[in-house]
């Protein structure tokens, strides 16, 4: 299969300060995920895919095409931004239809567009009428994972896309990018929380001071990523509750509750299915959790190696 | 298939109406009228005479007012359109920059224009109840002048802003040196400041007042025709620079 995104020792710089340094990586159809810490270079790459900025050296890409500027690049893409800022009067009806549009589609088929995305998404209709500046952080990151979807993009670009999602927010949201790669569309996400990352994507890019590290990124091959954290640390309402639950969905090796009351420490006996759907088993079992503490995954000890003495 | 222009075009005049007609928006245009009327009633209770009204029109309001307001409307459009709420959704859809800038623009004017005719309106009501002598006769002039002007002074509002995040400051540097300076030379060069044009059409109304300044020559049509092409130049201009900017959006690492 052909990549969708080549890059070959792309920089860029902003005058003396090093955004991209030599980065080279391909993306494929599928979740991809990006992470490394702020100011590694996440959002100047996002930008240079986007065809916002020109890269400084280096050759990148999209769909066979150099993206600066490129109106066909841009239109076959999608991006949703970290930022919480939104058009002021609109409504997230009004909003998507006229983005519909400005795609190029007839009012009706945009209007009809518009609702079939917000329903995808579950964005309430006693909501869609109502400014986007007055709805609520997780109401507008759904509004905006919608206009993602107007269009049928083939490369979509997501930017801290869970931030202000409660646990069932970051649910239906991971399934639609689920579904999104399964259509055969490329999907690249960065996250800064890692256990949602680690169980949605299967492929990473780890960047880290504008470069992408190569020992890192080989620590995150599927191969290492199979090690899934061993032990998981809970804050719960009722922690003798959730562990029977996760006992007799035969989840646990042991568990340990305390010392304080509402403390749940469990070991798992088979990490690789609670971490494939932990949203969706968490919701099943009906505790009110306030706390999830994983011992360290791959993600984590890539993301901070040891220092060297 | 490529999408259809037409509908690039409507979809995004709808954006910028919504956006635009907001309740703090109608909030500010009727503080503005008033601060007009006021300024009206005073010059007209300062002892001038019914016939000094249209001249005291075309020095203040047409020379002065409404192109600063439409300049600084225009110029914050655009800057607002460049904030990440904005760019980064509706410069993603595929449309070709300068044709985007040109819609924009185009969606601008519509409510710019629209902003501005409560005010010629008002001035009209004002003129009326004062019965200003040939206030009908100058009425398509005075229409024609602000319509032309609206569209010539948004569009420069838009080629500074597309050229510096200081287009207010660079705005003024012109208008000192252009619109107050060189507009009042008597010589041919005073024709490349918009105001001079704008008076040009207005010819027939103040000409009693610029005893001081050079009185306007030329042909109403010609002046027209000029600030029409001032309008199309600076929004190409504005496209062109556009087509070559990079966006840096809400945060560049």
């Amino acid at each position: 299969m052909n990549p969708v995104v080549q890059a070959e020792n792309l920089s860029r710089f902003y005058g003396l300060m090093l955004g991209l340094n030599n980065v080279s990586f391909e993306l494929r159809p599928g979740l991809t995920g990006i992470v490394g810490p702020n100011g590694a270079g996440k959002t100047t790459l996002f930008r240079l895919l986007l065809g916002q900025i020109r890269s400084s050296s280096g050759r990148l890409r999209v769909f066979g095409a150099e993206p600066w500027n490129n109106p066909a690049v841009a239109a076959r893409l999608a991006y949703c931004p970290e930022g919480e800022a939104v058009p002021a009067g609109l409504s997230a009806q009004t909003w998507l239809s006229g983005l519909a549009m400005l795609s190029g589609q007839e009012p009706a088929a945009a209007r009809a567009r518009a609702q079939a995305c917000l329903d995808r998404v579950k964005l309430e209709a006693a909501h869609r009428r109502k400014p986007l500046t007055s709805l609520s952080k997780g109401m507008r990151q759904r509004a905006k994972l919608a206009q993602c979807l107007l269009h049928e993009p083939e490369l979509l670009i997501f930017d801290e896309p869970m931030n202000g999602l409660d646990p069932m927010g970051r649910d239906d949201f991971a399934n639609v990018l689920r579904e999104l790669a399964g259509e055969g569309r490329t999907v690249l996400v960065s996250s800064h929380i890692l256990q949602d990352l680690e169980a949605l994507c299967s492929d990473f890019i780890l960047l880290r001071g504008g470069r992408i590290p190569r020992s890192l990124n080989e620590a995150l091959s599927p191969q290492a990523r199979k090690s899934w954290p061993a032990a998981t640390a809970f804050r719960c309402a009722d922690p003798g509750r959730l562990a029977r639950f996760l006992g007799d969905e035969n989840l646990l090796s042991g568990w340990d509750l305390g010392p304080e009351a509402d403390a749940l420490q469990v070991r798992w006996a088979n990490p690789e299915r609670f971490f494939a759907d932990s949203h969706g088993i968490l919701l099943r079992s009906g505790a009110s959790i306030r706390e999830i503490r994983h011992a360290e995954s791959a993600l984590q000890k890539a993301l901070e190696p040891p220092l060297r003495p | 298939m490529k999408p259809s222009r037409w509908n690039i075009a409507r979809g995004l005049a709808g954006l910028v109406i919504r956006r635009h007609f907001s309740r703090g928006h109608f909030l500010a245009l009727g503080l503005m009228l008033a601060v007009l009327a006021l300024i009206l009633a005073a010059f007209l209770r300062a002892g001038n005479g019914a016939e000094q009204f249209l001249a005291f029109n075309v020095e203040f309001y047409f020379a002065f007012l409404m192109p600063l307001l439409a300049f600084i409307g225009g110029g914050g459009a655009w800057r607002d359109e460049l904030k990440p709420e904005a760019a980064d959704y509706f410069l993603l859809r595929g449309v070709p920059r300068g044709l985007y800038l040109a819609f924009r623009y185009g969606a601008h004017l519509l409510c710019a224009e629209a902003d501005f005719a409560p005010a010629l309106a008002l001035l009209a009501l004002i003129g009326a109840s004062r019965h200003v002598p040939g206030l009908a006769a100058a009425l398509p002039a005075m229409i024609a002048a602000q319509a032309l002007a609206v569209a010539a002074f948004s569009a420069f509002g838009f080629l500074c802003a597309a050229i510096t995040s200081r287009w207010v400051v660079l705005g003024l540097v012109y208008g000192v040196v252009i619109e107050f300076g060189v507009s009042h030379v008597p010589l041919t060069i005073s024709r490349i400041a918009m105001s001079r044009q704008v008076r040009t059409i207005l010819q027939g109304l103040a000409t009693r007042t610029w005893s001081n300044t050079a009185t306007p020559n030329g042909h109403p049509a010609a002046a027209a025709l000029a600030l029409a092409l001032f309008a199309a130049g600076f929004t190409a201009a504005a496209s062109l620079l556009f087509r070559r900017q990079e966006l840096a959006g809400e945060k560049s690492e």
